[in-house]
């Protein structure tokens, strides 16, 4: 199993936590494991909303130190 | 109309004409006249030669050169021609003025081989 | 002191001649030297493309010689980088020369990559190089009317040229006469109209005012004639398609396996390379989750130019990137605003006035001052 890759979007507007997963969902392989980290308060639920829409899977998702840390796999 | 207008309403007024008079042609046109004007006075203000030319040309002497070189080019053109020959050149040697220019020319060559 | 500069666009450009007046004493006595290699001798501004697309700037003044943009005491090559030997210090180069380095800054910028989606290229317009731009403004000529979709991949550069074409493709209809014919629909990749909250929260309303519909969470997946197909199991229909492709580095940067997808991991306050003290990157190259702007590489470029001096000066660089971008969005209509933000500033951009169109339009032309450092 890989390791699972790192996406650090905290404190970043443009492109922002979404469109940087979408990004990094791209270059990853099937099965890879990404997380998140957002500062956005918007992520919490963009992030859950666009995942579920295209199929990937939501494997963790938890806050530490006003972090939010989501790890997705890549399904498809 | 009332002379008196605040200077919001002021400002207000010159966009207002801007925005009347100004095409987005003129704009583009004045911008590029920006950045002309921007680099060549960034690139004469960092030129040392330029700027050395400039301090020269404001001592008395420099105006008294251009003038010279002038009316020396005038006076060459309208002089008759020079003969050719050894004799001429005798000639012409002779001349206090050829002298002199000759000594000038040597100073110039001296000061550029320094 | 050898610094390298690898990329002749915005970022390289402005960073060596940063660098150059910042170091004229020792470029003149000669104990530090600044040399640039770039793949092409022409500099390309290239936010010029969307107008060009739209028939609102012409090809020519898309571009300038490179050296005549560039300080005299730069060492200027057109002669692109092929391999980077980062252990050794050194590159070689396409014409076989290998150049050592002390400091190295790599700045070779991003590239559309329409091949990445299956259909794109053959299937819709682009404004992304000279020749997509033109062969755009050719095509919008013949329009006549129809579904017009505008789809956009990521990453991207320009964040704001989604906003930007679609409300220029409203100008350009309505100048032709033929805005009545067209039914404009706008997608976006994610859940709201563009990347920034607040750009969004203005756009939406003006795109309801402009009758133009639009679908989110939207990211291409394929295009086959007639019809675009996301990854979210939509599609949209069409009769002309305008998309901005999604991006990767440069090849060369894939190539030497510096960084996935052409993007090299990079300090975002320092912009060194992880892992490497003497190896800077600024602009489209970086991996860092900021936009993909011009304005981006400018400031990056200025961080940098001071840090660098300050290395060779000193020993020791002086100031962090502080994340800041500036992005001029034309709204269409005579109008313009602008989004500035920085890591701990988010941006709060105002109503669209002609004031700041025309400043746009007035920067499209001053663009070169900033290339050679001045403005």
């Amino acid at each position: 199993m890989s390791d699972r890759i790192l996406v650090d979007a905290k404190n970043t507007f443009c492109p922002g936590p979404l469109m940087e997963l979408i990004s990094n969902m791209k270059m990853a392989e099937v099965g890879d494991e990404l997380e998140l980290l957002s500062t956005d308060e918007g992520s919490a639920a963009d992030i859950p909303e666009w995942v579920n829409k295209v199929g990937h899977e939501i494997v963790d998702s938890f806050t530490e130190e006003e972090v939010l840390h989501i790890v997705v796999k890549k399904i498809k | 109309m009332s002379s008196e207008i605040t200077i919001q309403q002021q400002v207000d007024r010159f966009m207002q004409g801007a925005g009347d008079a100004l095409t987005d042609d003129t704009v583009a046109r004045l911008g590029f006249m920006m950045n002309e004007l921007l680099i060549i006075a960034d690139r004469v203000t960092r030129n040392k030669n330029i700027m050395k030319l400039l301090e020269m040309s404001e001592t008395k002497d420099f105006a008294k050169m251009l003038d010279a070189m002038s009316v020396a080019f005038d006076s060459y053109k309208e002089s008759p021609a020079t003969s050719g020959g050894i004799g001429g050149m005798l000639k012409v040697m002779s001349d206090p003025n050829v002298q002199g220019s000759l000594k000038l020319l040597g100073n110039f060559s001296k000061e550029l081989n320094k | 002191m050898h610094i390298l500069v690898v990329g002749g666009g915005m970022g390289g450009t402005i960073l060596a001649n940063n660098l150059a007046r910042r170091l004229s004493g020792e470029l003149e006595q000669g104990s530090s030297k600044i040399t640039m290699l770039s793949a092409s001798d022409k500099h390309m501004y290239q936010p010029g493309l969307l107008y060009v697309a739209v028939g609102k700037m012409s090809t020519s003044e898309l571009y300038r010689d490179q050296k005549s943009l560039l300080e005299s005491s730069i060492d200027f090559h057109v002669d692109p980088v092929e391999k980077f030997d980062l252990d050794n210090n050194s590159v070689t180069t396409k014409s076989g020369k290998k150049i050592s380095y002390d400091i190295l800054c790599i700045a070779t910028g991003s590239r559309g990559h329409a091949e990445g989606i299956p259909g794109l290229a053959e299937n819709s317009c682009q404004f992304y190089t000279e020749a997509d731009a033109v062969a755009m403004y050719k095509k919008l000529s013949k329009f006549e009317g129809g579904k017009v979709v505008v789809a956009t991949g990521v990453p991207h550069k320009c964040p704001m040229s989604p906003l930007e074409i679609t409300f220029f493709l409203i100008d350009y209809f309505k100048k032709r006469g033929i805005w009545d014919k067209v039914d404009l629909h706008y997608t976006y990749p994610i859940g709201r109209v563009h990347s920034l909250a607040p750009v969004a929260e203005w756009a939406a309303p003006e795109f309801d005012k402009e009758g133009v519909t639009y679908e989110t969470l939207f990211n291409m997946k394929e295009v086959v004639p007639g019809k675009v197909i996301s990854e979210e199991d939509s599609s949209a229909e069409f009769d002309l398609l305008v998309t901005v492709p999604p991006h990767k580095g440069m090849q060369v940067i894939e190539d030497n396996e510096l960084g996935k997808g052409g993007f090299i991991p990079t300090d975002k306050k320092k912009l060194n390379m992880e892992g490497r003290d003497n190896v800077f990157v600024l602009g489209d190259t970086t991996n860092l989750p900021i936009s993909k702007a011009g304005s981006t590489a400018h400031f990056e470029a200025e961080a940098l130019g001071e840090n660098i001096a300050a290395i060779v000066q000193m020993g020791e660089p002086v100031r962090d990137y502080d994340g800041k971008v500036f992005c001029f969005i034309e709204a269409g209509d005579g109008k313009a605003t602008y989004a500035m933000f920085d890591y701990n500033n988010p941006p709060n951009p105002q109503a669209p006035t002609s004031g700041l169109h025309w400043f746009k339009t007035a920067y499209n032309r001053m663009y070169w001052a900033s290339a050679r450092g001045i403005i």
